[in-house]
């Protein structure tokens, strides 16, 4: 079963001589479970497309399927809300809360849904990303590395049914990027997780399941 | 090598102060509204010094800066065109009004050009000065009183003078008139030089008056420091020396009002204690806004220092960065920080100027105001960017890059709970202490400065208050009484008492009796107490020794003056007695004393009483019975005691006398205040004489009485107190209090509110990726409006309760505030406390939603990927 379809996706930017399609047909399917890599030079349209994945941008054109909803067909509130129990984000930049620590920001969607966070399978998390010593510390006295486990432990809490990850590499140095893949592909693994990650980088992509080309707007492969 | 690169810097700076329109607004805003409380401050000062000034010049009679007296026709010719003197004008005496009319007080009359009679305050306001060659006069109200005439321009009227010794009356057409000035020295009657020439000719004056018809040049000088000493300068240029008794001397007399008792030297401890407070507090409150807004603006801009600084820019190359920015944002907000600050404050001066014995004038333009005000207002700016111009410097360009503002805090925190929308607002404020800090005391200063103006306005105690000032429903006497200056002279009449003691609905009255000074009575001190009393006064060690060695009897005591009240009826319940029986004074040989350090109940005291004075000519040895028979070309005498006579009294009571009870004014010191019965002071001196009458009125008659005495005062030199005009003046000194108060109030409330908003915003600003990355987890609109509202609501509750402490800290100091407003019934109440609340909450909450608002302006997506 897909978990994850779009449908002809558009989005054009500016108008006239300037028109950009930033987006031109996209449609593609990701199973559930899947670790599907994206990949392009910049401005090939991948972030607009990941943006649409999540829900945090509007098509022009065209429909996302998230478990079975039309994403779209949601008002501005009832899509937030949608997203934070279906969908986990991992940012290039971390994004965490710099005033809660470690445990607080992990545990933020969940309780932003107005649920207790299952414990046992939160603790499995914290335990399977290394973070079991860090969790009263402030996000400013981690390393990047440390920072970027933690959004990925903050977007595997509410057990989303897809979690976007946007360049999750691009501000680590090779090392630690591998380490950071490596747990991206053993949470898949483990949690049964459907990952769907942005990248320019080729090397960082081989390690998904499967790799999504887009160039100009279009895929050129992958789908 | 010295490198010119002030261009340069000042260029990326000017860039970079501009690329923040938000934090320039702000700036502007935070620095006009600091030296609008310096300006407001300054403009309230140098008008109170402008009217004591003033004061001083209505009390000598004029402001012209010297005079030089009784020249010869060729001595003014020859002075008045000297190049120092910027502006002069000329006077000439003919002699003074005497007769019938003038018995009471006399007028001056005489000629003053133009200049002159602008300094001396005798511009007509209705009407011209005379005209040459006319039988023109120009007189103040007061000898239009006198003379019982009508104001009206063309009146014609007679007046007898005394010119050099004749008595003469002479007819005259009024050709206008001012106000006369209760504090003026002399009234006046202003005649045409023609006219002074001709009575003189007329009456073939033999010039035996040293006055008579000579010329007082009075002058206006390049600047108004040290006056005697150019004066000088210019005497001698000319080959004059200073002085009476050479032959080429000429006297001067210098207006004491430039350098007598200024401002600056009348200002006690602390007055200057308090106005050197309410600075501090200004600097401070400006310094928590100022330095507020750069701190924040250096944590959002660190980035760019840290870029600066990795292509070469210097400490100091930065720091001056940071400083030209102040400069420039200074250089706005300061002048409209002057200008609305002198406007506020000279709305504030009357308010002010009304509750003070001084001249009310019109709001100073002195420019110390706005030099005073603009270095205060720099030095708090210059204050509030030192540590962030610092941080900015300091700067390492690798940490610029991962500087946020938590940075500093190490201090990780444990917790597995997870947090609320509060926790996480609760947590953004805590994480960054010193913002938080500096915007709660700002506005916790704002509530405070508010809530302590009405917890003491509501603490002012009007019946405290009356109470000290008036023991009766009405008191009258003289106006010289009021002013301090009661003498015999001005006594009110015995029969203007009687009359007012059988008016309707008088159901107690009491005359209270006092002495001049020159009879005051004599009695022995200890050497110690006049020790004491002298130190306490201000005199030198030198010359209390001079004077005790000079003055102490073989029994080792000193004869000092006191002041005697002779006390009739109920003036004795009035007292407050601490110890003995005052009922004791109805007979004789007993005395009460007020509260003191030398005399106590049961002394024995012996009292002299003088029956009798002369007056010895130092220079001619002439003696002279009575005060009026000294010629009036004769000037140094001494008095001595030549008949007296002494009584011996026993301290019957220890008593209180309320300031307002007695002479109102004392000898100074410690010297304590005798009282006995009027009919004691009766028989011990003629000289004694009525201070005032008191009395009570049925309570039907009581608004009745009050509208009689303000219409009869005016008619004649009496004046009077009563319960409702104190009730009046301290409805009148509460309001300025409230209006003072309520005025610092807003304006600290508008700094404390600007930090709120400026901290609020731009903090949300910092946070906008942060916040779109909330929202993108799934934050609704609803859940990040409630956490910005919360944010809001903790700085203002946290306000809220430092003000409450802070208040709650005057509760001990209530017995100090009750000494510095000795009216004052300190009560504390959270009342006004409250009331601030819904204000502040609305701001709280709305400052929020509009920053909420302008930041979902831009998409989620645009937010994500804004790189700072």
């Amino acid at each position: 079963m897909a978990i994850l379809e779009t449908y002809n996706l558009k989005k054009i930017y500016g108008s006239g001589e300037n028109e950009v399609h930033a987006l031109d047909g996209v449609s593609l399917k990701v199973e559930q479970g899947e670790f599907v890599s994206v990949v392009g030079t910049s401005g090939s349209g991948k972030s607009t497309l990941l943006h649409m994945l999540g829900g945090l941008d509007r098509p022009d054109d065209g429909d996302v399927f998230v478990d079975g909803k039309d994403i779209f067909s949601l008002g501005d509130e009832a899509l937030t809300i949608f997203r934070r129990r279906k969908i986990g984000f991992v940012f290039q930049n971390y994004n965490l809360v710099p005033s809660l620590n470690v445990y607080e920001n992990i545990v933020l969607p969940v309780q932003l849904d107005g649920r207790e966070p299952d414990r046992k399978y939160i603790d499995s998390i914290i335990e399977t990303l290394g973070l079991t010593e860090k969790l009263d510390n402030l996000p400013n006295n981690l390393s990047g590395g440390q920072q970027q486990r933690v959004a990925i432990a903050r977007a595997l809490a509410a057990k989303p049914a897809i979690i976007l990850a946007d360049e999750p590499t691009g501000n680590l140095d090779s090392k630690t990027s591998q380490d950071v893949m490596g747990l991206l592909k053993i949470t898949s693994e483990r949690f049964s997780q459907t990952i769907v990650m942005i990248t320019h980088n080729e090397e960082i992509a081989q390690m998904a399941d499967r790799i999504i080309r887009i160039e100009d707007g279009k895929i050129v492969s992958g789908k | 090598m010295r490198i010119n690169n002030r261009k340069c810097v000042s260029r990326v700076s000017i860039k970079n102060l501009f690329t923040s329109k938000t934090k320039c607004i702000v700036s502007v805003i935070a620095i006009a509204l600091t030296t609008i409380l310096f300006t407001s401050l300054f403009t309230i000062l140098m008008t109170i010094a402008k009217g004591f000034e003033e004061s001083n010049f209505r009390q000598v009679g004029t402001y012209s800066h010297a005079e030089f007296k009784r020249l010869t026709k060729e001595q003014y010719d020859e002075l008045r065109v000297d190049e120092d003197i910027l502006e002069y004008g000329l006077r000439r005496v003919a002699g003074i009004t005497t007769g019938e009319a003038f018995a009471k007080s006399y007028a001056e009359v005489s000629y003053m050009d133009k200049n002159t009679a602008k300094w001396g305050y005798c511009t007509p306001e209705t009407g011209t000065l005379p005209k040459e060659n006319t039988n023109e006069a120009t007189v103040d109200t007061k000898v239009l009183s006198c003379l019982g005439i009508e104001p009206e321009i063309g009146k014609s009227f007679t007046l007898t003078m005394d010119i050099d010794g004749i008595i003469v009356t002479e007819d005259f057409v009024l050709s206008g008139w001012w106000e006369y000035d209760e504090a003026a020295p002399a009234s006046h009657v202003l005649i045409p030089e023609s006219r002074l020439e001709e009575l003189f000719t007329k009456y073939n004056v033999q010039f035996n008056e040293v006055f008579t018809g000579k010329y007082g040049l009075n002058v206006m000088l390049k600047s108004d420091h040290n006056i005697e000493e150019q004066m000088i300068e210019i005497l001698e240029r000319h080959g004059f020396a200073d002085g009476e008794n050479s032959e080429n001397a000429i006297s001067i007399g210098v207006n004491w009002g430039y350098m007598g008792e200024n401002l600056a030297e009348s200002l006690d401890f602390g007055s200057v204690a308090i106005i050197a407070v309410i600075l501090l507090f200004i600097i401070f409150t400006g310094y928590l806004i100022i330095y507020n807004i750069f701190r924040i603006s250096v944590a959002n801009d660190i980035r760019h220092y840290g870029m600066l600084k990795t292509i070469g820019t210097t400490q100091t190359q930065i720091k001056s960065m940071v400083q030209t920015q102040t400069l420039i944002l200074s250089t706005i907000g300061i002048p409209i920080g002057l200008i609305v600050g002198w406007v506020t404050g000279s709305v504030l001066c009357p308010v002010v100027m009304s509750e003070l014995n001084v001249y009310n004038s019109s709001a100073s333009v002195s420019p110390w105001i706005f030099v005073f005000s603009a270095v205060f207002a720099w030095i708090t700016v210059m204050i509030s960017c030192f540590r962030p111009a610092k941080t900015a410097g300091k700067v390492s360009p690798v940490e610029a890059l991962r500087y946020t503002e938590q940075a500093s805090g190490f201090s990780n925190r444990s917790g597995k709970k997870g947090v609320s929308l509060f926790g996480m607002a609760a947590a953004r404020l805590t994480g960054s202490k010193g913002k938080t800090v500096l915007v709660v005391a700002s506005l916790a200063l704002s509530i405070v400065t508010f809530t302590l103006t009405f917890i003491l306005a509501n603490s002012f105690d009007m019946e405290k208050y009356i109470s000290d000032r008036i023991q009766t429903d009405f008191l009258v006497a003289d106006s010289q009484y009021f002013a301090y200056r009661w003498n015999d002279e001005n006594a009110i009449s015995l029969e203007e008492n009687e009359f007012l003691r059988y008016m309707d609905g008088v159901t107690d009255s009491f005359v209270t009796y006092g002495m001049p000074s020159l009879y005051y009575p004599e009695t022995y001190f200890s050497e110690e107490a006049v020790r004491e009393i002298f130190a306490e006064y201000g005199d030198e060690k030198e010359f209390i020794d001079g004077y005790i060695s000079r003055n102490l009897e073989p029994d080792g005591t000193i004869a000092q003056s006191v002041q005697l009240l002779g006390l009739e009826g109920t003036a004795f319940s009035k007292l407050k007695v601490y110890e003995g029986d005052i009922s004791k004074l109805s007979e004789s040989g007993y005395i009460a004393v007020e509260k003191n350090d030398y005399f106590k109940l049961g002394d024995k005291l012996t009292f002299v009483y003088c029956d009798k004075w002369e007056y010895i000519n130092t220079q001619t040895g002439a003696v002279y019975t009575a005060f009026e028979s000294i010629p009036l070309n004769e000037y140094e005498f001494i008095e001595t005691n030549e008949e007296s006579h002494e009584v011996v009294y026993e301290v019957a009571a220890v008593v209180e006398v309320p300031y307002t009870f007695g002479y109102r004014f004392s000898l100074g010191g410690s010297m304590p205040l005798f009282i006995t019965s009027s009919e004691d002071l009766f028989a011990q001196s003629e000289y004694c004489k009525p201070l005032y009458i008191a009395f009570d009125t049925t309570d039907e008659v009581e608004a009745e009485m009050e509208k009689f005495l303000a219409d009869y005062t005016e008619t004649n030199t009496l004046s009077y107190t009563s319960r409702a005009t104190e009730e009046a003046s301290f409805e009148s000194f509460k309001r300025m209090f409230v209006i003072l108060g309520a005025a610092l109030s807003i304006i600290v409330g508008l700094i404390g509110i600007l930090n709120f908003i400026n901290t609020m915003i731009t903090s949300i600003n910092s946070r906008q990726r942060e916040i779109a990355a909330l929202q993108a987890m799934g934050m609704t609109g609803k859940q990040l409006c409630t956490m910005l509202i919360w944010e809001g609501i903790i700085y203002i509750g946290g306000s809220a309760i430092v003000a409450l402490l802070l208040n709650l800290i005057t509760i001990p100091l209530g017995n100090l505030i009750e000494e510095i407003f000795w009216f004052c019934d300190y009560s504390f109440t959270i009342v006004p406390l409250i009331a601030t609340i819904p204000v502040f909450a609305v701001i709280g909450t709305v400052i929020p939603v509009i920053a909420y608002k302008s930041l979902t302006k831009k998409s989620i997506v645009e937010r994500l990927r804004e790189s700072d």
